[in-house]
C-alpha cells in the first residue's frame, strides 16, 4: 500500500518535471509588450469602479459575512425575547399593555394616576391637578381618554370632546351577602326583613317561602344602598341565629373603567359616521354609513346597559337571606368558590350553562369581563347539595383550577335527595380565566419572521456565494 | 529565505502596479508570459489564438490589479484569467476545434531551435492521449505549476474532481512519460 504511494508520488514528480522540460521551451513573441502597452490606458480607467464593486465584496466575504450574517440573526433573537420579557414584565406590574407608550404618558401626568389599556384606547383616572401636559383638558375632568393607536413613541393627543366624561371618582365595588338565619318564625322574619330593607331605601327583589309550619323555609333577596349595607347586615343578624354568613365585595373598577372607554370610543365613532353620513352625496354611501352607524348604536346601547348594570349593583348591594325554622334545619348548606383557567371563557360558559340546567341548578349571574385583552367571568350558581360535589369535580374539569375552596357541613343532605319543592341552596362562585400563554401570536410571528429572515439572508448569501460574488472575480 | 524575498518583491512589483506603474506591470509580463502563451498554446492549438489570449488576459489583469489581494501568488491569478478567456472564447465559438495534433509538433514561431520542436512532439504525443478535461487538468498542474485548489478554482471544478481526472490521467501517461524519462 506504501509502495504503492510512494510510486505515485515517484511518478507525479516524474510528470511534473517532464512537463516544467517543455514549458521552457514556449516562448511568447518578444513584442507581446509592445502590443499590449498602448492598449493599458484606456482600459484601466473604464474598470476601475468594477474593482471599487469587488473589493467591497471581497472585504465582506469569509469571516466577516459570517459575523455580520449572526449579528443580525442574534439581534432579531434578543429583540424578541427582549419584547417577551418587556411585555410579561410590565403586565405582571402595571397590568397594562407595553404596546403603548406608557412612559411618555406618565412624565405628563404626575404621580396620581392610573392608566388602563383596552383595545387601542387608554384611559387615565385622577391624574394630579395641574399636571396635565394640555391646557384643552378641564383641571376638574378625571378622566381623559385619547387614542394610542399611533403605537408606541408617537405623539399622544387630548380629546377636548372627552373632558365631559363620566368621572369615575373612587372605587366601583359591588357587595354582596348571604346569610343564613335561624328564626323561630319564617313568616314573621320575612315581614321583618322586608321592612328594614324599604326603612334603609332598599327594596325586595325576590321573595319565595315553601315547607309547612315549623318545617317552613324562605329565600328573600333585598337590595340596599351601598352605604347601608353593614347597617342592614347588622340588622338581619339580631333577627335570628345566623347559621352561614358570606359577604362577597367585588371590585370592578377596571371593568368600569374599560367600559366607560368602549363608550367613549362608540360615541366619538357615532359623531363622526354622523358627520359622515350628513356629508354623504349617493344613495349608496348613505346606506353603506347608515349600516355601520347602526352597529355602533348597537353597541353603544349594549355598553350602557352593561355599565347601567353596573352602576346599578354598585350602587345598590345585595343581600341574600335564607330563613329557616331551626326544626327543619338541614344544616349548612355546601358552599365553594372555584377560579379555573379555560382556553375558551365563552365556550365553557355555554358548558357550564347546560351542566347546571342538567342538575335543575341556577345561574343567579354571570359577568363577563375583558382586562388587558383577557376574557374572564364569573358566574354565580346554585345548585342542590345533593349535586354539589359532582358539579364542584364537572367544572374543575373545565380547565385548569386556580384555586378551589369548599365549605360544607357534615350534616348535609345526602347525595340523592333532592327536593324538588325548594330552590337550590348550595352555592358555587365560579371564575373563568382565559389560561394565560407565554408565547403569544405576536411573539410567535417575530421568531418566525426573524428565523425566515436568517434563513433569506444565508440562501442570498450562498447563492451570492455560488455566483462568484463573493469570491475575487474571475477576469 | 530567498523564498520570502522573491514574495516581498511581487508583492511589491503588484503594489506598483496597483499605483498605475507600467514599468512593473512589464515585469510582470515578462515573468508570466511564456508560460501563459504555453498554456495558451496547449488549450487552442493556434500560435494565433494563444498570442490573442494572453494579450486579452494581461489586459484584464492590468485593468483588475487594483482588486488583488498582495500578499498571495500572482501566477494562479494570471493562469486563472487566461483560462476562464480562453475557456469562454471556446465556449462562444464552439466550431473552432483544438487542432492539437496537426499543429503541436511543427514549430509555432518558426525559428525555434530544433530540441524544442522535439520537446514539443513528445508534449503532443502525451496531450493527445487525453480527453479535452483531463488535459486541461494536467496543463494547470503540471505545465503551469498550479497547485489542487488553483487549478480547481481556474476550472470551476470541485477539488475532488480535479484530484480524480488528475489521476486518471497519471494512469494514461504512465507508459509514455515513463519511456520519456529513460531517453
Amino acid at each position: 500500500m506504501k509502495d504503492e504511494k510512494n510510486n505515485t508520488n515517484n511518478f507525479e514528480q516524474k510528470v511534473q518535471k517532464f512537463f516544467q522540460k517543455r514549458a521552457e521551451s514556449f516562448k511568447a513573441g518578444n513584442d507581446l509588450w509592445s502590443k499590449l502597452e498602448p492598449q493599458l490606458d484606456e482600459k484601466q480607467k473604464v474598470t476601475e469602479p468594477a474593482g471599487r464593486k469587488e473589493r467591497f465584496w471581497q472585504w465582506l466575504a469569509g469571516p466577516r459575512l459570517i459575523a455580520i450574517t449572526s449579528s443580525v440573526g442574534v439581534l432579531v433573537i434578543l429583540a424578541t425575547v427582549g419584547s417577551i420579557w418587556l411585555t410579561n414584565n410590565n403586565t405582571a406590574n402595571h397590568n397594562t399593555s407595553t404596546s403603548i407608550d406608557r412612559a411618555a404618558i406618565e412624565k405628563g401626568l404626575g404621580a396620581n394616576y392610573g392608566i388602563y389599556n383596552t383595545q387601542g384606547t387608554i384611559v387615565i383616572t385622577n391624574p394630579a391637578p395641574g399636571a396635565y401636559p394640555m391646557t384643552t383638558l378641564a383641571a376638574t375632568t378625571t378622566t381623559a381618554v385619547f387614542n394610542a393607536t399611533n403605537g408606541a413613541g408617537s405623539s399622544y393627543t387630548w380629546s377636548d370632546s372627552l373632558a365631559n366624561n363620566t368621572a369615575v371618582t373612587g372605587k366601583q365595588v359591588i357587595s354582596q351577602a348571604s346569610i343564613s338565619l335561624n328564626v323561630s318564625n319564617v313568616s314573621t322574619a320575612l315581614n321583618q326583613v322586608e321592612t328594614m330593607a324599604q326603612n334603609l331605601g332598599g327594596s325586595v327583589d325576590n321573595m319565595s317561602s315553601s315547607g309547612a309550619q315549623n318545617q317552613e323555609q324562605a329565600n328573600i333577596t333585598i337590595r340596599v344602598p351601598a352605604n347601608q349595607f353593614m347597617t342592614a347586615l347588622n340588622q338581619l343578624q339580631g333577627m335570628g341565629t345566623v347559621e352561614n354568613q358570606n359577604i362577597n365585595s367585588q371590585d370592578v373598577t377596571q371593568q368600569y373603567i374599560d367600559l366607560q372607554a368602549q363608550l367613549t370610543s362608540a360615541q366619538l365613532e357615532e359623531q363622526s359616521l354622523q358627520a359622515i353620513l350628513a356629508k354623504a352625496t349617493t344613495v349608496s354611501d348613505e346606506i353603506v354609513i347608515q349600516q355601520q352607524l347602526t352597529q355602533v348604536i348597537a353597541q353603544l346601547e349594549n355598553l350602557q346597559g352593561q355599565i347601567n348594570y353596573m352602576q346599578n349593583q354598585v350602587a345598590m348591594s345585595t343581600i341574600t337571606v335564607n330563613l329557616n325554622t331551626p326544626q327543619v334545619s338541614t344544616g349548612q348548606a355546601p358552599f365553594g368558590t372555584l377560579s379555573v383557567a379555560v382556553g375558551n371563557v365563552d365556550n365553557t360558559i355555554a358548558s357550564v350553562k347546560q351542566l347546571i340546567s342538567g342538575v335543575n341548578g341556577i345561574i343567579n349571574s354571570s359577568t363577563v369581563s375583558f382586562d388587558n385583552g383577557k376574557e374572564s367571568a364569573y358566574l354565580s350558581l346554585q345548585v342542590y347539595t345533593a349535586n354539589f360535589d359532582q358539579v364542584m369535580t364537572a367544572l374543575g374539569k373545565k380547565g385548569k383550577i386556580e384555586q378551589k375552596t369548599v365549605q360544607q357541613s357534615l350534616t348535609s343532605q345526602q347525595p340523592g335527595t333532592q327536593q324538588s319543592n325548594t330552590p337550590p341552596d348550595a352555592s358555587i362562585y365560579l371564575t373563568l380565566t382565559e389560561a394565560t400563554s407565554f408565547w403569544t401570536s405576536a411573539h410567535i410571528t417575530i421568531i418566525a419572521a426573524g428565523t425566515l429572515i436568517l434563513v433569506v439572508l444565508v440562501i442570498i448569501l450562498t447563492v451570492a456565494g455560488r455566483a462568484g460574488l463573493l469570491r475575487k472575480k474571475k477576469a | 529565505m530567498i523564498g520570502q524575498q522573491t514574495v516581498i518583491t511581487e508583492d511589491e512589483i503588484i503594489k506598483r502596479c496597483q499605483a498605475g506603474d507600467r514599468e512593473a506591470f512589464r515585469t510582470v509580463v515578462e515573468k508570466y508570459q511564456n508560460i501563459l502563451y504555453g498554456t495558451a498554446y496547449l488549450m487552442t492549438g493556434s500560435r494565433t489564438a494563444a498570442e490573442d489570449h494572453v494579450q486579452d488576459a494581461f489586459l484584464s489583469a492590468w485593468k483588475n490589479i487594483s482588486s488583488f489581494r498582495t500578499g498571495y501568488p500572482l501566477k494562479p491569478w494570471l493562469v486563472r484569467i487566461l483560462v476562464n478567456k480562453v475557456l469562454s472564447y471556446q465556449r462562444t465559438n464552439p466550431n473552432i476545434m483544438i487542432s492539437l495534433d496537426a499543429n503541436l509538433a511543427l514549430d509555432p514561431a518558426g525559428d525555434d531551435p530544433a530540441e524544442d520542436i522535439a520537446q514539443r512532439d513528445q508534449l503532443r504525443r502525451v496531450m493527445q492521449r487525453l480527453s479535452n478535461e483531463q488535459r486541461q487538468v494536467v496543463l494547470l498542474r503540471y505545465f503551469a505549476g498550479l497547485s489542487l485548489a488553483e487549478t480547481a478554482a481556474a476550472l470551476g471544478r470541485r477539488q475532488g474532481t480535479i484530484k480524480s481526472q488528475t489521476s486518471r490521467a497519471l494512469e494514461q501517461l504512465k507508459d509514455l512519460i515513463e519511456d520519456d524519462n529513460k531517453q
